[in-house]
């Protein structure tokens, strides 16, 4: 997963970069800091970057996650320090996501288990 | 006035007061059926300054109860499609004491246990004067009941005697009856002595074909509707050279969908109407056909611009809420609209957007109206609709969802959206995300649905 998961973000990356006068390196995508100090993105490119990421992740994988939420947020080791990261951070969200679809009982049964 | 409307109707006598989809009515078979519903209502002991639940949408029979309820100084409540939920916010707020429920005929039912909070309506009864109660199509929570003099709303729009020269005006019930612009336009039909002409549904196609068939020349509209018909072709489809003047209200028009309009009616003039349901519709002036600047024009209205925010005052104005705080009025009595503006060196006025619907950006506001018609100017956008999507990053992105002109791509539209705005807009105003829709989602009251930030 994870190496079908740096080529979305590569993806997302090299169509950004057509429009970036500063490129952002491809070479070593997972170390690359996204934000903060060294980070390739101001805030706003940030957003526009991980809704790109969302985006993709929607047409491959066919979930919906948010990588611009309170939780991603707040993460002590921030999803946003590295590509790496980010990575890890979609991995955990695309599993629960997943697992969510897996724990949920039959849409039907709700009100039969109520109605009995 | 409540003395001289019979009179006035029964001078008119065979001239046609209504075209509904049963038959055609003369303003003698008005006048007529208000008397033979004066009756009925007393059989019913709706008594003078009762409320009265008014069921139903433009119809011969339902344009008959409204002018009856208010001959019968009654409170009324105009509720197009009365559902449980509208039914119970209406029962909760206005206390209301009968239900009438026109169809074909009009029948009255008592609602039992109602009766209003004491004081509620004592301003009515003061006045001797007749109620109306508007039901907001607030897009969040509960509806709000906007309680009005009837009377004084009447005096404004049947005082002055128009005598109209020639044929008498077809004018197009396109708004509801329950809202503020419908009842203007009923009013404004009955003061030229015109003929209301009532479609039996309100498709782009319907509205069309009726034009066509009856010579309409006024038609009282919403920009997203007007964007309906020239998105589906109709106006080419069908014979609309009868009109001569298209209003244009409800929510604002974005310039390039106005020169859409143009484009497409060379020969109509295009009006904007203000108003709101607070205060009433205005009369206003456009600056021309071709621009979305226009002046309240209204001895009944003042405006002032605090804060980028227009601010009506008028003597229309409502008297209050029935179950929401009043704090939308200034304590100098102006009503604050929640419309940003701008004014013109010639003092016309333009409507930017919705307070409420401003984007903010990391501190950066975007006014999604400012997009809508940026990107309608893009031959490959057919329409559109702009607003904000929270994160806890930049607090809020743009959003837009669009409906393409022909066969594409989330990613290729994504991409022509942002080759279309770069350089005509700030970086911080090109949307982050693009959604492709089939269609916009509209109202019932056919405003452009838009999620608030």
């Amino acid at each position: 997963m994870q190496d079908r998961l740096l080529a979305l973000i590569t993806g997302v990356v090299e169509e950004l970069n057509e429009r970036r006068t500063e490129k952002i390196p491809t070479d070593d995508l997972p170390g690359v800091v996204l934000y903060g100090d060294e980070g390739v993105f101001t805030s706003m490119h940030l957003v526009n970057f991980l809704v790109r990421v969302e985006e993709v992740l929607e047409d491959e994988f066919d979930v919906e996650i948010s990588l611009t939420s309170e939780k991603a947020v707040s993460r002590r080791v921030s999803p946003f320090s590295s590509v790496k990261r980010l990575i890890g951070f979609i991995e955990e969200e695309v599993r629960l996501a997943e697992g969510d679809v897996d724990d949920v009982p039959g849409a039907d049964a709700v009100p039969a288990l109520l109605g009995g | 006035m409540r003395d001289m409307i019979l009179g006035r109707f029964d001078e008119l006598g065979d001239r046609t007061a209504v075209v509904d989809p049963v038959a055609a009515y003369s303003y003698r078979d008005l006048a007529d059926e208000i008397r033979r519903l004066g009756t009925t209502m007393a059989e019913h002991w709706v008594l003078p300054h009762d409320v009265v639940i008014l069921n139903g949408d433009f119809s011969f029979p339902s344009i008959a109860a409204l002018l009856a309820l208010y001959l019968n100084r009654n409170v009324l409540v105009p509720v197009v499609s009365l559902t449980e939920a509208s039914l119970a916010t209406v029962t909760r707020s206005c206390a209301p004491q009968h239900l009438m429920r026109v169809g074909a005929g009009v029948e009255i039912e008592a609602i039992p246990g109602a009766s209003p909070a004491a004081g509620t309506y004592d301003r009515l009864v003061a006045a001797g004067a007749s109620g109306l109660i508007l039901l907001s199509s607030g897009s969040t929570g509960e509806p709000k009941a906007i309680l009005h003099n009837l009377d004084a709303i009447v005096a404004e729009k049947l005082g002055t005697r128009v005598r109209a020269a020639g044929r008498p005006a077809n004018i197009l019930m396109f708004l509801l009856f329950d809202h503020i612009g419908g009842l203007n336009s009923l009013l404004g039909a009955l003061r030229l002595g015109g003929t209301a002409i009532v479609p039996q549904s309100r498709t782009p196609e319907e509205i069309c074909a009726l034009i066509e068939r009856h010579g309409i020349r006024l038609l009282p509209t919403s920009p997203t509707f007007l964007n309906l018909i020239l998105i589906g072709g109709y106006h080419r489809e069908y014979d609309l050279s009868s009109l001569r003047l298209i209003t244009y209200g409800t929510e604002p028009m974005p310039q390039e969908l106005l020169a859409r309009v143009n484009a497409a009616f060379p020969k109509i003039r295009l009006l904007q109407t203000f108003g709101t349901s607070e205060t009433g519709i205005s009369t206003t002036v456009s600056e021309s056909s071709r621009s979305t600047y226009f002046r309240i024009d209204d001895a009944n209205v003042r405006y002032r611009i605090v804060d980028g925010e227009l601010q009506l005052k008028s003597r229309t104005q409502f008297l209050g809420y029935l179950n929401h705080p009043n704090d939308v009025v200034t304590e100098d009595d102006w009503f604050r609209t929640g419309d940003l503006v701008e004014q013109n060196a010639d003092g016309y006025i333009t409507v930017k957007g919705r307070a409420k619907e401003v984007i903010n950006v990391g501190g950066e506001k975007v006014l999604p109206l400012e997009l809508e018609s940026i990107l309608l100017g893009s031959p490959l956008v057919d329409d559109c609709v702009v607003y904000g999507k929270p994160n806890a990053i930049t607090g809020q992105t743009v959003c837009a969802d669009i409906r393409p002109h022909g066969e594409m791509t989330r990613a290729e539209l994504r991409r022509h959206v942002v080759d279309y705005l770069t350089g005509k807009v700030d970086a911080f105003k090109i949307p982050t995300k693009v959604n492709l829709i089939d269609s916009v989602t509209v109202s019932d009251r056919f405003k452009k649905k838009r999620v608030l930030p």
